[in-house]
């Protein structure tokens, strides 16, 4: 990411959501940074858009509560180092823009 | 015919139309194509070098989106004798009836909104007066368009409020607002446009130019005022009103909903026929 941006300074890191149908789970599809609700709502929307969606939500990473872990939620911070952070490394967050961590 | 008999009319193909009504109508869906390709275009320049790289994201989006709208009313002039690739691909740039905003483009990040929040917003007014069109073929593609054209909206006010959050945003959102302003207050027309008033008779469309004006300014007008821009205010009667007065001078021209000016500069035309890629086209 271009972190030298001024404009990038006010944004906020917004969790996305979204299910396919009425009957699936919520399943956490990424994050974008973005400078309001409103902005992350589109991002979101344009974004993730591989599937016809049946429900959308994104929320601010700062309003969720960590529970057992001692990091955020999701995705923490920037990408991993090279070498770390491989799908068998189930400890290490996915890193920015990092889709599902399974 | 009496008033009510021809709301109730629907129109399957050009040739139901009434005498009258069928020309303006062809006109009507070549200014709003034209302009759907073009804004395409301009969202395109944007991909790369966005503010953001979410931004570029939406501009990636809103291109596909403009351009895919621009395909599907070009598919409907086929119904009124034009010929979609001649259309698309072999005109010269006086024959273009998009706005002359997007004749160049878009200087700044500032410009680029302005084309998103004020002339994009133009355009989905006018398709809204055309979601229950007597004309079926129209009426029955109009939604899913307005359905992306939400994001677009969306798009335009959260940036419009970001930048206008300092003051040298405010600034430039002022520089590219104001001209752009102008320009879509006059693009719905002038009350007596003859072309407009034959699409309202015929029950095509639901309103006429003023009313479409006012329309746009209750969608873009709060979102102005919201930036601290003083081109829009509201009335008491919570009414949205301006205190520019459009006119429609000798270069102004009616079925093309722009000025006598040329139309898009070489590069853009070279670019929207598809020129670099001319050996290429099968159809």
């Amino acid at each position: 990411m271009r972190r030298d941006n001024p404009l990038e300074s006010v944004d906020q890191v917004y969790e996305v959501f979204a299910r396919k149908d009425r009957a699936d789970r919520f399943e956490h599809v990424g994050t974008v940074q973005a400078p309001s609700a409103e902005l992350a709502r589109v991002y979101a929307w344009q974004t993730y858009d591989e599937a016809k969606w049946f429900e959308m939500a994104v929320a601010r990473r700062d309003a969720f509560y960590r529970v057992n872990r001692e990091e955020a939620p999701f995705t923490l911070g920037g990408p991993p180092p090279v070498g770390e952070g491989s799908e068998a490394d189930f400890d290490t967050p996915a890193g920015y823009g990092g889709a599902v961590a399974r | 015919m009496s008033e009510l008999e021809t709301a109730a009319r629907t129109f399957k193909s050009p040739d139901d139309l009434p005498q009258g009504a069928r020309e303006p109508m062809g006109e009507l869906l070549l200014i709003l194509a034209d302009n759907k390709r073009l804004l395409g275009m301009r969202y395109a320049d944007w991909i790369l070098g966005a503010p953001a790289l979410e931004a570029g994201i939406a501009c990636s989006a809103m291109a596909q989106d403009e351009w895919g709208h621009g395909r599907i009313v070009y598919a409907m002039l086929r119904d009124f004798d034009f010929d979609p690739h001649h259309l698309e691909h072999e005109r010269e740039a006086s024959e273009y009836r998009s706005s002359e905003l997007l004749d160049g483009p878009a200087r700044s990040w500032s410009e680029l909104l302005a084309l998103n929040l004020l002339l994009d917003t133009a355009l989905s007014v006018q398709f809204e007066a055309m979601a229950e069109s007597s004309y079926e073929p129209v009426h029955y593609k109009v939604q899913k368009l307005l359905d992306e054209e939400r994001f677009h909206f969306e798009h335009a006010r959260g940036w419009t409020a970001r930048l206008a959050a300092t003051p040298k945003g405010r600034a430039s959102l002022e520089e590219a607002f104001e001209p752009a302003f102008g320009s879509c207050l006059r693009w719905f027309g002038s009350a007596d446009d003859p072309v407009e008033a034959a699409l309202e008779g015929a029950g095509i469309v639901d309103a006429g130019p003023d009313l479409l004006r006012a329309r746009w300014l209750a969608r873009v007008g709060p979102v102005l005022a919201r930036a601290g821009l003083e081109l829009a205010g509201e009335r008491e009667t919570g009414e949205w009103a301006t205190a520019l007065v459009p006119e429609w001078n000798d270069d102004w021209m009616p079925g093309w909903r722009r000025t006598d000016t040329g139309g898009p500069d070489e590069d853009t035309l070279r670019r929207v026929r598809g020129d670099k890629n001319r050996p290429l086209l099968m159809d």
